[in-house]
């Protein structure tokens, strides 16, 4: 129980103080996908072991969020000295703890090896995956224990918070973010300084302060990592707000999707109410503010922030037409704020080191980091944090390690079923809100998948479509209907029934739902459609015209054969055919019977020669 | 003692109580409809023709000691204001044109109508394997009571539920609306909004496979239509032996490993259809 700022501070001195940093410590992700990759197997085991051994009390073992890497998982790094091993198995643990815990000496087979140069990298901060990155607002992630108090508070938590407290008033907070230039990170990119402002303006009773961690594009998991692996951040990035606008309570809405993320948010809190961080009259200063997690249920329109607060009131999702905004008339009829997951871990940064320094980072238009997944056809996939400006082709080939397989490049879409697809003659666009805006994307929340050669753009639209069409709330028209027909034109583009007048029939329904949706999810709906369109012309048109698709991936257009002076006729495909449409003796080459053929690509994978055609 | 040669039978599944049945009658009957009457009964959007025959000397009004049943001044039969709900009069009428509804009837008998129309047909489970499972009104009250007495906690309630029964029951619904006060109309528009409700019996083992546009990339369509066969059900239903639910997702932050498919909270990644079966066997 803290009863001042100076007792805040004492505290930090006793953490500080009690931290040996020579100490050893083995920092293992613990992130939703490293648990995937069953982490836990290999904590378990690294448990065991210390305890074997008698180090359980000379040894931390820390299982920390996720660090980013997430191709590479199970991971550890091995501190104080930061050696990085990867793919980790239960069975290594023991020599970890013998060879470089007791004996300082390295494990070749751990490490991570450049796939460029061939080598073996020792030491975290010498792979180019994070050395081309800039780990502002992910720094604290595969250095704590998302839990502990005293981890956040020995990384300098709450400091801001302290000071936003006692002393500085709420128009201060506001200027400082104002001047840093932070920008909405969950898509819409609106200054957060200005939205403060705003909100601060009114007057009311009872003031929200909402964060959305909905995080519902597929993809995109950055949100999934902040509040899985430094969830105090949200908390103090909350309560810094609350302080700014006057707010009197405060909600996080979680999609259910993320329970990790919900139960170490859940214990911040907590942890927080004990320590007087949250509550009434907190730090005795005579403010005072309280988080609730609400659930979300599987709705991808509650991301948009009306409806998220439809959904806060226990209603259906559905939005609200803008005018009055959230900022006049929010949840219960109230001023209520509400920002991204990661525009609030961005605020104690900026209060910490000065608005001026995070404004140091980045483009004229967008200031600062963001943190961005790579995902899709590249070779490291995972969480990546770098300045506003990088350009794409480093984020996707330096840090990325480019596509695997040797396959070539063909795009990469960013911002989510509301954004656009790049080509490769675009990959030296400077990654900022107004660029990709102005290439006919959008920055999105982050979300960045790579193609490659083996995508067809077509189906690509034709799925985005689909995603938008099964999560379209209904209410307006021109979403409800327009996505469906659109859907059905470009379904039928890639059966091969599409004509050439569909593509001036799709820009034209494109126009309506830009125009006149209710809301984001149809207004920008229409972006995937009209970028393919518009940097993959040629695809369409030989699907169209051609009745072909390049990519090989559409079943209507495509033609499953083998070839007989490959096939060894070892009958793997015949047997793993769901429609048995292949025939052939043992030893003899093997036919597809194109009648019976449902083009699902069953036997191109099962085939060990590659004797498996398609066109 | 039977006035009429004819009855007229109707799917109530298919009624939309457009009205065209009347008027064909009215002009049959030059403009005295007999059979199919604008004062039928109407049980959620739907016209139930009415089956009485307007005896000339009506067995149910003879019975009827309380004037609960009527000729009114058009000549037809009706259930007046005395009517006690004995019943002496249905089970009077040849024609069986009399029903006896309770309160609470009369609304799971409309919940029906409303969860006929949302759940999938094709789900057809049968009759031996149809648990519905009986709920247990404390329970639900407990559910509620973990939660502030505000009509928003409505969500968080309905959550918890599912996590107890694996799904909506229609008695836990009831009684939600009834113990929160808040409109059945409302807990179903919520309970129907949101993808991850589910208002039928799920299996014991639910199937997550991910859609989300980085393992659509990397094949995860394939995955499903494996599935799909695998299994004999679509995305969406539920294994005849209620063994397995087959649920498509939209992302559940594994990218790494995609194509990415759970079961019962078990990460499988880098799947391909070959695996699949192995995979499935693994669950009894």
């Amino acid at each position: 129980m803290l009863k001042s700022a100076i007792d805040l501070e004492e505290y930090r001195k006793s953490v500080n103080q009690k931290t040996d940093i020579n100490k050893p410590c083995i920092i293992v992700c613990g992130g939703t996908g490293c648990r995937a990759y069953s982490c836990q197997k290999v904590i378990n085991s690294f448990k065991d072991e210390l305890a074997q051994k008698g180090l359980t009390e000379t040894v931390r073992l820390l299982i920390s969020g996720c660090h980013g890497f997430c191709e590479m998982g199970p991971l550890a790094v091995i501190r104080p000295q930061g050696i990085f091993y990867n793919r980790i198995s239960p069975e290594d643990t023991k020599d970890i703890i013998e060879q470089t815990i007791q004996k300082n000496k390295v494990i070749e087979k751990l490490l991570y090896t450049d796939p460029m140069t061939g080598n073996k990298i020792v030491y975290e901060r010498d792979i180019p995956f994070y050395k081309g990155q800039k780990r502002i607002v992910l720094k604290n992630n595969g250095f704590v224990d998302p839990v502990s108090m005293d981890d956040y508070i020995a990384f300098n938590g709450f400091s801001a918070w302290s000071k936003a407290l006692f002393d500085m008033k709420p128009e201060d907070i506001v200027n400082e973010i104002m001047k840093s230039g932070l920008r909405g990170r969950g898509g819409g990119g609106f200054p957060t300084g200005l939205k403060w402002k705003l909100t601060a303006a009114n007057q009311a009773d009872q003031k929200y302060v909402v964060c959305n961690a909905d995080e519902g594009d597929p993809g995109a998991y950055m949100d999934r990592s902040i509040v899985e692996g430094n969830p105090y951040a949200i908390v103090e990035g909350m309560s810094i707000a609350a302080k700014a606008i006057g707010g009197t309570e405060g909600y996080v809405y979680v999609r259910a999707e993320y329970p990790l993320a919900i139960s170490n948010l859940d214990s911040a809190i907590k942890s927080c109410r004990e320590y007087n961080l949250l509550g009434k009259n907190i730090l005795d200063s005579g403010f005072s503010f309280d988080i609730h997690i609400n659930k979300g249920s599987g709705a991808f329109v509650c991301g948009e922030e009306t409806a998220l607060i439809m959904s806060l009131e226990g209603r259906e999702g559905t939005p609200k037409p803008k005018p009055p905004f959230p900022a006049q008339k929010g949840l219960w009829g109230k001023p209520t704020l509400i920002n991204n997951v990661e525009t609030y871990a961005n605020v104690p940064i900026i209060l910490d080191r000065g608005a001026d320094w995070f404004a140091g980072f980045g483009t004229e238009g967008s200031k600062g980091t963001k943190v961005f997944s790579l995902v899709g056809k590249i070779n490291n996939t995972g969480l990546v944090e770098v300045p506003m400006g990088t350009p794409l082709r480093e984020i996707v080939f330096a840090i990325g390690g480019g596509v695997p397989n040797k396959k070539k490049f063909k795009s990469v879409q960013t911002g989510g079923p509301s954004g656009g697809c790049m080509p490769d003659h675009m990959l030296d666009l400077h990654i900022d809100f107004d660029q990709l805006t102005k290439a006919g994307s959008m920055m999105g929340s982050g979300g960045m998948i790579v193609m490659d050669e083996d995508t067809c753009m077509v189906e690509v639209a034709r799925y985005f479509l689909n995603f938008l069409k099964g999560e379209s709330c209904g209410k307006c028209v021109p979403c409800r209907e327009g996505i469906s027909q659109m859907l059905n034109i470009v379904t039928g583009i890639t059966k091969g029934t599409g004509v050439l007048s569909d593509l001036d029939l799709l820009k034209e329904i494109s126009a309506v739902l830009k125009d006149a949706s209710l809301c984001a999810l149809g207004q920008t709906a229409p972006n995937p459609v009209l970028s393919t369109i518009k940097h993959f012309e040629h695809e369409y048109l030989a699907h169209i015209q051609e009745k072909s698709c390049p990519a090989k991936v559409c079943r209507a257009l495509i033609t499953y054969g083998i070839d007989e002076t490959k096939c060894i006729g070892c009958t793997k495909c015949a047997r793993q055919c769901p429609q048995s449409a292949v025939s052939g003796e043992k030893k003899r080459p093997h036919t597809i019977e194109q009648s019976k053929c449902i083009k699902c690509g069953i036997c191109f994978q099962a085939c060990p020669v590659n004797a498996v055609w398609v066109k | 003692m039977i006035d009429s040669q004819t009855i007229v039978i109707s799917d109530i599944k298919q009624c939309l109580n457009c009205g065209n049945c009347i008027t064909a009658c009215k002009r049959r009957h030059k403009d005295v409809s007999r059979h199919v009457r604008d004062r039928s009964a109407i049980l959620g959007i739907s016209l139930i023709p009415n089956l009485c025959k307007i005896c000339r000397n009506p067995k149910c009004i003879e019975t009827c000691n309380r004037h609960g049943v009527e000729r009114d001044e058009e000549g037809h039969i009706v259930v007046t204001e005395n009517c006690v709900g004995c019943g002496l009069c249905m089970r009077a009428c040849p024609y069986s044109a009399i029903l006896l509804f309770s309160k609470l009837e009369q609304e799971i008998s409309l919940l029906e109508r409303i969860t006929s129309f949302i759940a999938p047909r094709k789900s057809e489970i049968p009759e031996e394997d149809k648990k519905e499972d009986s709920v247990d009104i404390n329970k639900i009250e407990e559910i509620i009571d973990r939660f502030p007495k505000i009509p928003s906690s409505l969500m968080g309630v309905l959550q918890e539920i599912q996590v107890e029964y694996k799904y909506l029951p229609k008695e836990s619904l009831l009684a939600v609306a009834d113990k929160m006060g808040i409109p059945l109309s409302r807990v179903y528009n919520v309970a129907t909004f949101y993808n991850a409700f589910s208002l039928i019996p799920r299996g014991r083992h639910i199937i997550h496979v991910c859609l989300g546009t980085a393992c659509h990339v990397r094949g995860a369509g394939k995955i499903l239509e494996e599935l799909e066969r695998n299994l004999g059900v679509k995305a969406g239903e539920t294994t005849e032996d209620m063994k397995f639910t087959l649920e498509s997702v939209n992302c559940l932050g594994a990218c790494a490993l995609g194509p990415v498919m759970v079961i019962d909270g078990e990460y499988f990644g880098k799947v391909t259809s070959e695996k699949i079966g192995s995979i499935l066997k693994m669950f009894e």
